[in-house]
């Protein structure tokens, strides 16, 4: 699977910008703040049907203008298709399939499965459980369209139960029946929910020390742990068990929008105790796993995002990733950098790999290598 | 926006109100009132007081109605002992359009969405229960849309209902999750009431896989 033309139009600093994507590596270098990293937010909105770095669709509109779209051919087993993201002010994002909307973005999430790492993939280790959460649904989101449905399900009968809590509290009569219909609707999604996190991260665990230990050559043990409530006890149990601290607290304070992944080295939190390179290993290995547990699960190589990765990574990094490039471990790949001479090196040893460069600074592809 | 006139300002404030309209509709609204005679917005006028001030509701099943009891209520040819349950009018005038059901209605006037501010207590659910109970109901059949608040809504009745006589249905069949009733076509939806199931409280999505 993958891309062969790319059309931006009023999407950021793009007023209107064309690629003729290659099959393997695409390059896309220019000067910084000219617009590298907002082409793979591009591909990510066809991916996600939203950007990367805000929910909001108006700020991916170009200063002044009333509308965007990004244009794209994709390539795959099923043939060539036609994928066209629309945003107009004030209109309600739309996504044609050859020139067919889309009538629901959550069955068409997975269409182009994609893995993007970026310098702030650090900040993963920081934020709070929410942004590790949205990083392991999104990648279940693109396998399982159940799992998303679920868990949009769950979230929505938890916010009901939250208000009604709330209603509670300020006086409205306690209504044990529908409380209970709220705790067992919460039960079944949410058990349904963390069956399927608890799954992926079995699944991953094993390519996950391997990535981590090809990439630092250490030998620390690097572990991703499932941190959920309902390890303890089902969520039934919880809910009844809590229903007074709950209607204290006025919000429900058990369940899967509880969960984390841990984050450790050698049983430690790496968040406290992990150096700067441990830690840009150990995202970068975590997001590896993710994309060979995406790859296994649809059967086709994702699209490989790579941001700035030779302005942050270190040489012994780079290697190992340009290596598992060559071994042609990906499908197509999008590298940004401020430095087309700098990839080229990269790839100099490597002329069987196909790589195209586009330089940004002119609006238009230069020629292929 | 700018008016030249308080009038036009105040009516089109009042148009866009309604749902779907804007600001620029109502003006166009306005507009239209303006360049027809006096007497065209008399009627209009009086119509929607007249709407608001002489509403009533059947006091049976608590549908619009001119008199105190409905016409559907009042028919001799519908079968009493048989309920469908709605969330509105426009659900019985949907369902009433397929000519697929015989039985009576009842209007619960909402869904519970606790969200919204809409709990048991604002929707016509004690009426029914009480209506079934006098009656002796054979057969509630619940149309409610398949969201999750029709189904709390649903979930919620069959737990009320749970030790009265009384078989409960849904009419799931062939209505998508979220759809409405209302933009339910008359085949579909008609089928769907005559292949009605018996309610089995169940998720809706179901397990991974
Ligand atoms: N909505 C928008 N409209 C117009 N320009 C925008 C919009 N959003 C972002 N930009 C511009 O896009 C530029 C940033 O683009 P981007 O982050 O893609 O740069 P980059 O090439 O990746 O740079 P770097 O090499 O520093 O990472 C900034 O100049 C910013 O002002
Ligand atoms: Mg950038
Ligand atoms: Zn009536």
């Amino acid at each position: 699977m993958h891309l062969r033309r790319l059309k931006l139009q009023n999407f950021k600093n793009h007023t209107f910008v064309e690629f003729d994507l290659c099959q393997q590596v695409n390059c896309l270098t220019g000067l910084n703040g000219i617009g590298k990293t907002n082409v793979l937010d591009a591909i990510y909105y066809l991916s996600f049907t939203k950007s990367f770095f805000n929910s909001q669709d108006q700020y991916a509109l170009q200063h002044g203008a009333s509308w965007f779209t990004i244009d794209a051919e994709l390539e795959s087993a099923a043939g060539s298709n036609t994928l066209k993201l629309i945003y107009q002010t004030g209109q309600k994002k739309q996504l044609l399939i050859d020139q067919n909307e889309v009538e629901r973005f959550a069955d068409y999430i997975g269409t182009v499965p994609l893995i993007m790492i970026l310098p702030g993939d650090i900040q993963l280790i920081h934020e709070t459980a929410e942004a590790r959460r949205k990083l392991i649904d999104s990648v279940i989101a693109s396998c399982n369209k159940k799992y998303l449905a679920n868990l949009m399900a769950y979230n929505k009968y938890l916010d009901q139960r939250n208000k009604l809590l709330r209603d509670f509290a300020n006086g409205i009569t306690y209504d044990e029946s529908l409380l209970s219909i709220y705790n067992q609707r919460l039960h079944e999604y949410g058990q349904l929910v963390f069956e399927v996190r608890k799954q992926v991260l079995e699944a991953i665990q094993s390519n996950f020390h391997s990535h981590y230990k090809d990439i630092s050559g250490a030998k620390e043990l690097a572990q991703l742990v499932y941190v959920s409530d309902l390890h303890e006890m089902d969520m039934q149990t919880w809910l009844a068990q809590q229903s007074f601290t709950d209607r204290q607290a006025q919000r429900t304070t058990k369940g899967i929008h509880k969960d984390d992944f841990l984050f450790l080295l050698d049983d430690f939190a790496i968040k406290k105790y992990g150096s700067q390179g441990q830690q840009k290993s150990f995202v970068i290995a975590l997001k590896l796993a993710l994309y060979d547990y995406l790859q296994a699960q649809k059967g086709v190589q994702p699209l490989l995002l790579l941001d700035d990765i030779f302005e942050k990574l270190d040489a012994q990094r780079l290697r190992l990733l340009i290596q598992r490039i060559s071994q042609q471990a990906f499908g197509q790949i999008f590298i940004t950098d401020t430095h087309q001479q700098r990839v080229a090196d990269a790839f100099a040893s490597l002329p069987h790999v196909q790589v195209k460069y586009f330089e940004i600074a002119a609006f238009k592809p230069t020629l292929d290598r | 926006m700018n008016f030249p006139s308080k009038l036009i300002e105040e009516a089109v404030q009042e148009l866009s109100k309604f749902p779907g309209v804007g600001k620029k509709s109502a003006l166009r609204m306005v507009l239209y009132l303006l360049k027809k005679d006096t007497e065209t917005a008399d009627k209009l006028g009086h119509s929607i007081i007249r709407l608001r001030n002489e509403i009533t509701y059947c006091t049976r099943c608590y549908n619009v109605s001119d008199a105190a009891v409905c016409n559907i209520c009042s028919n001799p040819k519908r079968d009493n002992q048989v309920i469908c349950v709605v969330e509105d009018l426009k659900d019985v005038m949907a369902i009433e359009n397929t000519n697929q059901f015989f039985g009576t209605y009842h209007v619960l006037g909402g869904l519970i969405n606790p969200i919204y501010g809409i709990g048991p207590d604002q929707l016509q659910l004690e009426s029914l229960i009480e209506r079934i109970q006098k009656e002796g109901t054979k057969e509630i059949i619940m149309a409610l849309s398949a969201t999750m608040e029709g189904d709390t809504t649903i979930f919620y009745l069959s737990k009320k209902l749970k030790d009265l006589d009384v078989q409960l249905s849904t009419i799931s069949k062939g209505i998508a999750i979220g759809d409405e009733l209302e933009y339910a076509d008359e085949i579909t939806l008609g089928r769907s009431i005559l292949s009605r199931v018996p309610y089995r409280n169940q998720v809706q999505s179901g397990s991974n896989d």
